[in-house]
């Protein structure tokens, strides 16, 4: 269901940008959140 | 991250039937090719299964005395999907898609651990399932039982395994192969400018039907219902209670908030019964059809532009995991209630034609009311863009693909069963519109008893018990398919857990969770076609070029009106209509579906023979002909039929000359509804010209394309250079012993690199 994202967030950002800050699991989810909010998602009927 | 620069290297290993490959040295395989033959286990099995599914389609088929037991039903799909899976989409897969899981997906070439992400097939499948699946092959099913279960059982078990399921697995991999592009972005590419155009306007009009009718269904089920309107009312609240606690309180525990949520719900679904009994709560919450109308077009603009976490995110969770829920206790319902099916096998309206849930003969109006579960259209727009930005390895695009659609057939199946098993004269009280059943519980007898129906007639009284014990007022001329099914539910449910005291709380629940998908894909698709609209205005240039830009709230708003008011004016026609508005709109709602499966089958189509792959074009030839011939011979008989039933423009003239006459006509009562009738007519008449020019437009540029690669041309296509993988995922639901064998030399690599990370890649969520 999306329990697991930051953890693979954080994962993602250590192996491909080590050293770099990482966003707290309360500013990903607004991030996601506003990523959702311009690319919405379909769904059907 | 898999590096785009990375020199391929590509390293095979063949032990036995089994090669390995390895895209680097260092890394364990990222792909299997299993070849070894079938055993003779698997023969034996499949060989069972095969005369299982043969003897109980026999028996659905040839037993007459109307007493087949619905188990039959769940065997005869079960055993043809198992065999349509293991061998007919895997020569799809073979001869079509040859996935090569040494290739990287979109979703691990630009993984950013948002919206691009690997995800288990386990779970992606769930989503995959919860993004497709919604009212439709609920709503379908029931409305095509008045021709009789035979017709409906075939063409949802049938239809899904040779077209439904071909459509969304091929969409899915030729988007898979392009970067996750969209199936306008696709249809521009592979049919050019033309065909892409009227491609994407399709999908947009398309669209705003679909919504329209939708909330159509929600507004029949709703209206006059204070339970029902409470219980769905109250989702409101808790989604936007789950919004802030995500946001605010704890962030990222979805599944956290989702049982608190569906806790909430069910509290609603309970309450709503003390609720209606009250005066303020009958008083409040007794809305009129147009009421109801009303309060779902501010829904949807509401929606359209409130931030997302604060109402959609928080709605979807709860709708996915009471879609999930509520779709497995109706399975293990049916399967313990072992209900007998009431329905013919076939009706009399199946060759008349004249029944009165929606007009028109077997063909082509049964295959296109049930459009979702065996060929839906729309799922096109899932499988392309959404799915492939999680998908782990093009092998598990049969997983998702060609088995998420067979398990929406499966629903379908349950939906038709309920509907089945209802009493036929309570069926037709609960479908027939009130121009016909008269709206009281003494004309629709009188009205239904006089149907050709087999089985003792109906008294007044009786459809009067049978509202009392789900705690409506009245049952009669529910159109729209959810009473019905909730009904059925109500049925099944109450027979396996808590007996007739529970049947009004299943009844009310089964209302409130068909309203829920619904009100999800209203809110979804309001805010997807205002986001496709502002992109096609945007592309004529001019100060429209501001509408790029998605933060610019006017244009957002703007836009969010024009989409709202499309859908909108479209519902409030449908819940005024004097002659049904369901019978009337519902064709047209699956006309648009499956003339979307003509636009996505013509893109797949011309994408086969373009790779020269001629030989087998007819997988996706085959489905795509055959929904033209339906779809296009209901366009032309809503058109063009002087059927009064059936042809729009027929009504239309009637109206016509009756208005200028000073007359009635048809089901109009008074010289208003003939206003309605024409004005009706005129707009459901022009959109079928609309739809159907559109998809042969479509069809046309792919025909042509076709025959430019059959001279000689090599057109190009735009698959993207393959990039070499570097991960590692099971392709089936269950992982074989060579795949746990390579899964455990990754995890054994992760574990050594990062001692406290989990597997994140391949563990369910």
């Amino acid at each position: 269901m999306g329990d697991n994202h930051y953890r693979r967030y954080v994962e993602h950002r250590r192996r491909t940008h080590p050293g770099e800050p990482i966003l707290s699991e309360r500013e990903y989810w607004r991030m996601r959140h506003a990523a959702a909010e311009s690319n919405p998602q379909s769904r059907c009927c | 991250m898999a590096t785009p620069t990375a020199a391929a290297e590509r390293i095979e290993e063949t032990r036995g039937d089994v090669t390995y490959i390895r895209t680097d040295k260092n890394l364990p395989p990222v792909a299997i090719i299993d070849r070894s033959p079938i055993t003779v286990r698997h023969r034996i099995i499949f060989g069972i299964i095969a005369v299982l599914g043969a003897i109980a389609w026999a028996i659905i088929a040839f037993f007459r005395g109307e007493t087949v037991n619905a188990v039959w039903f769940v065997i005869a799909a079960i055993c043809t999907y198992i065999v349509g899976f293991r061998f007919y989409a895997r020569l799809i897969e073979l001869k079509i898609v040859k996935p090569r899981d040494d290739h990287a997906t979109p979703a691990e070439l630009f993984e950013n651990g948002t919206d691009y992400l690997p995800t288990d097939r386990r779970v992606l499948f769930g989503h995959h399932f919860a993004a497709i699946a919604g009212a439709g092959p609920l709503v379908g099913p029931v409305l095509a039982m008045q021709m009789g279960y035979l017709p409906g059982t075939i063409w949802i078990i049938i239809g899904a395994v040779l077209a439904g399921c071909v459509q969304d697995f091929l969409v899915l991999s030729i988007s898979t192969r392009r970067r996750g592009r969209s199936l306008g972005q696709m249809a521009r590419d592979e049919l050019g400018p033309i065909g892409g155009a009227a491609a994407i306007i399709g999908v947009l009009v398309i669209m705003v039907i679909l919504l329209a009718v939708l909330a159509l269904v929600v507004v029949q089920a709703l209206a006059q219902s204070p339970w029902g309107v409470f219980s769905i009312a109250m989702t409101i609240p808790i989604a936007l209670f789950m919004g802030v606690y995500l946001r605010y309180l704890r962030p990222g525990r979805v599944t956290e908030v989702s049982l608190i949520g569906v806790a909430l719900l069910l509290l609603a679904v309970a309450g709503g019964r003390w609720v209606a009994e009250t005066g303020w709560g009958a008083s409040l919450f007794n809305l009129s059809p147009v009421t109801l109308s009303w309060c779902l077009i501010i829904y949807g603009f509401a929606a359209s532009v409130l931030p997302v976490w604060l109402l959609l995110a928080p709605r979807d969770y709860l709708s996915t995991f009471m879609k999930v829920g509520t779709i497995a206790l109706l399975a293990v319902g049916i399967l313990l209630a072992r209900p007998l099916m009431q329905a013919p096998a076939i009706s009399e309206f199946a060759t008349r034609g004249d029944g009165p849930v929606f007009a028109g003969s077997l063909f082509p109006f049964l295959f296109i009311t049930i459009a979702c579960g065996a060929l839906s259209g729309f799922h096109s727009l899932i499988s392309s863009g959404t799915t492939p930005k999680l998908l782990q390895k093009e092998s598990q695009m049969r997983l998702i693909g060609y088995g998420g659609m067979l398990t929406e057939s499966f629903v379908a199946i349950m939906a038709l069963i309920t509907a089945a098993i209802l009493n036929q004269h309570l069926y037709f009280t609960l479908n027939a519109p009130a121009s016909v059943t008269g709206g009281t519980a003494e004309t629709a007898a009188e009205y239904v008893n006089l149907l050709p129906l087999s089985g003792a007639p109906i008294t007044a009284e009786q459809i009067t018990q049978a509202a009392e014990s789900v705690g409506e007022e009245s049952i009669v001329s529910r159109t729209g398919g959810a009473p019905t099914l909730a009904f059925g539910m109500s049925e099944v449910l109450a027979k396996v857990f808590g007996g007739d005291a529970l049947k009004a709380f299943w009844y009310h629940f089964a209302i409130m969770f068909e309203a829920l998908f619904i009100l999800t894909t209203v809110d979804a698709g309001t805010r997807v076609a205002r986001f496709m609209l502002s992109d096609g205005l945007s592309n004529l240039g001019g100060p429209l070029r501001r509408l790029k830009d998605p933060s610019w709230r006017v244009g957002a708003w703007v836009c969010s009106v024009i989409v709202v008011a499309a859908w909108g004016s479209i519902l409030l026609m449908g819940v005024t209509d004097p002659l049904g508005g369901i019978n009337t709109l519902f064709p047209l709602f699956g006309i648009a579906n499956q003339l979307l499966a003509a636009i996505a089958l013509t893109v797949v189509t011309a994408v086969v023979v373009k790779k020269g792959y001629l030989k087998w074009a007819w997988i996706p030839a085959v489905p795509l002909l055959w929904d033209l011939i339906v779809t296009l011979t209901a366009s032309w008989q809503k058109i063009f039929s002087g059927d009064p039933k059936v042809g729009y423009w027929t009504q239309h003239g009637i109206c016509r000359a009756a208005q200028e006459a000073d007359r009635l006509c048809l089901t109009a009562k008074t010289a208003d509804d003939v206003d309605k009738i024409v004005r009706n007519t005129f707009i459901q008449g022009s959109l079928s010209i609309v739809f159907a020019v559109l998809v042969v437009i479509v069809f046309v540029t792919g025909f042509v394309m076709v025959i430019r690669v059959l001279r000689g041309e090599r057109p190009p296509t735009t698959e993207d250079e393959p990039v070499p993988s570097r991960i590692f995922g099971p392709s089936g639901l269950i992982a074989t012993k060579h795949e746990k064998e390579v899964q455990k030399q990754w995890d054994a690599l992760r574990e050594s690199a990062t001692p406290s990370a989990t597997s994140a890649g391949t563990s369910p969520a």
